[in-house]
């Protein structure tokens, strides 16, 4: 099945790709780097961008797998709540920004604002994060097998960010702390499964708790938000 | 936010059409107005003088300018004029040996008269409304040029009217312009300081005052790199901006990287600009587009010489 960019509207591509089944595997051809592309999609179809998108493909994705076979705009996949992105090439700014479930993942490099206001999910990033990567993120894992850049995780609440290379100067209350064997394996489980390399030796950033009124520790907080 | 954009030609050609094609693709970031900066052929032996004249007589108006300039001892020939209500565009073509300060002076003490550029190889078009719009009114799609710079407004700062629209004219350096994408929240103190050495400005606007910045840097002897690199040291706020001159096109981005800005390179071109979709007018698809990063300057010569 193919949808055809250069004969439509985004509201006529994206309205083809909202009547998909379940089964369905489409390939959506010449997007050209037009924003809008792929929002809110609900169905678990396969769709496949052949060429770069614009901003906020995928945003607000509710179960679709999506594939984008170029860059992606500012804002991939953003407000995510299940389903899979996986982006061949880089993505500008805010990419899974306030994302609440599913999983992207990044092969290239990102620009700045990574994750930011993550709730939930996973967010995997191939190459290099610019600054504030991660930027008050408030559930979920976003994981850098590269550089991560200037304030990473500032102002951070209960997300977990990992870091294969070399860090950048930490955001206000983020913190380096230790991560256990199970930690390291389940890490470089998510990451064979992406198809991305492993990292000789990963960084564990958390917040520190001084910026914000937190409640409870990590574990009570955890059974509060029912993570 | 703006859309900004620009076009390196390693041959002459269409560059016009190029910019409107992006410019147009760029309309959703800003479409308050649109403005170019085309860079033809350094001329041996004249300047281009872009004006814009509004709230006039536009007969009288072009009387009093063929008369400031006698005055000032300038030989100068309206080479194109557009009219509209009470308001005019023309490009003028004046000795090269005339400065461009005292000509700048006397031309802009004609009432209603803004100088939008003086340059032996450029031409500022700006007007109100979208690429698509301003090419309709002005012609842009049929100019040639070397290289050039297209800027789609959403005004932030500055009333909406033409003269508050990029690109901006670093007065009085001849063939420097400036389009910006951003906020740069200390301009005013280095408009104070730019004053109080003598700089003019025609509009509040902070980009303005960024192209009048930079050249001075240029004219102080920096070269078109060390003086953008020291902009991403002296400037507080946001910012990724196109500084042209008639050698060449730099872009230069904040250390937070917040304004994007990706290029793609081929055999006839390096193309440039906000957002990969406005590349893509111009390069085929599947050419490989990239970021440029944060805290970056990366300035690309003009192959072709006069």
């Amino acid at each position: 099945m193919e949808i055809n960019c250069d004969e439509l509207t985004v509201t006529e591509v994206n309205r083809a790709l909202r009547a998909l089944k379940a089964s369905d595997r489409v390939n959506v051809i010449h997007p050209r780097g037009r924003d809008n592309l792929g929002v809110a999609l609900r169905t678990p179809a396969a769709v496949h961008f052949k060429g770069s998108v614009g901003a906020y493909c995928g945003g607000m994705n509710n179960g679709a797998s999506i594939t984008i076979e170029g860059n992606a705009g500012n804002g991939l996949g953003e407000n995510s709540e299940a389903g899979s992105i996986v982006v061949t090439g880089s993505v500008s700014t805010c990419a899974g920004a306030s994302m609440r479930g599913g999983t992207i993942t990044v092969m290239g490099d990102a620009g700045n604002r990574l994750g930011i206001s993550m709730k939930g999910g996973t967010l995997i990033l191939a190459g290099d994060a610019g600054p504030m990567a991660g930027f008050m993120i408030q559930a979920g894992s976003l994981i850098i097998r590269g550089d991560a850049g200037r304030g990473l995780g500032d102002s951070m609440y209960e997300g977990e960010i990992y870091v294969g290379g070399c860090l950048g100067e930490l955001g206000n209350d983020a913190v380096l702390t230790e991560m256990d064997e199970g930690e390291r394996e389940a890490l470089a489980a998510s990451l064979t499964a992406a198809g991305v390399a492993r990292a000789a030796d990963w960084k564990k950033i958390v917040a520190g708790r001084q910026l914000w009124h937190f409640r409870g520790t990590h574990e009570e907080l955890a059974i509060w938000m029912k993570l | 936010m703006c859309g900004l954009a620009g076009i390196v030609l390693k041959q002459p050609g269409d560059v016009g059409q190029a910019l409107v094609a992006m410019g147009t693709a760029l309309v959703h970031r800003g479409g308050d107005s649109t403005g170019f900066a085309i860079y033809d052929e350094v001329s041996a032996d004249h300047l281009t003088v872009s004006l814009h004249a509004v709230g006039v007589d536009t007969a009288a108006t072009r009387v009093e300018v063929d008369a400031v300039l006698a005055a000032a001892g300038i030989r100068g020939e309206l080479m194109e004029s557009l009219d509209r209500d009470a308001e005019f565009f023309a490009r003028y073509r004046v000795s090269v040996d005339a400065d461009p300060a005292t000509l700048t002076r006397y031309l802009e003490s004609v009432p209603g008269v803004t100088v939008h550029a003086v340059g032996r190889a450029l031409t500022v078009i700006k007007d109100l409304g979208s690429a698509a719009q301003v090419d309709q009114v002005h012609r842009v799609g049929g100019r040639r040029g070397r290289h050039g710079t297209v800027h789609c407004r959403l005004a932030t700062q500055g009333t909406v009217d033409v003269d508050a629209s990029h690109p901006f004219w670093a007065r009085p350096f001849p063939d420097v312009s400036v389009v910006h994408h951003g906020h740069i929240t200390n301009s005013e103190r280095l408009r104070r300081l730019l004053c109080a050495r003598g700089f003019t400005f025609r509009t509040d606007n902070d980009s303005e005052t960024l192209a009048v910045y930079l050249a001075d840097r240029l004219d102080q002897g920096e070269d078109l790199e060390v003086a953008m690199a020291a902009s991403l040291r002296d400037l507080d706020g946001i910012f990724t901006y196109l500084l042209a001159t008639a050698d060449g096109v730099g872009v230069a981005r904040d250390r937070w990287g917040a304004c994007p800005l990706v290029v793609a390179e081929t055999d006839t071109m390096i193309a440039f600009g906000s957002e990969e979709y406005a590349l893509l007018t111009v390069v085929p698809e599947g050419t490989r587009v990239r970021s440029i990063g944060e805290e970056a300057v990366l300035v690309w010569k003009s192959t072709v010489t006069s």
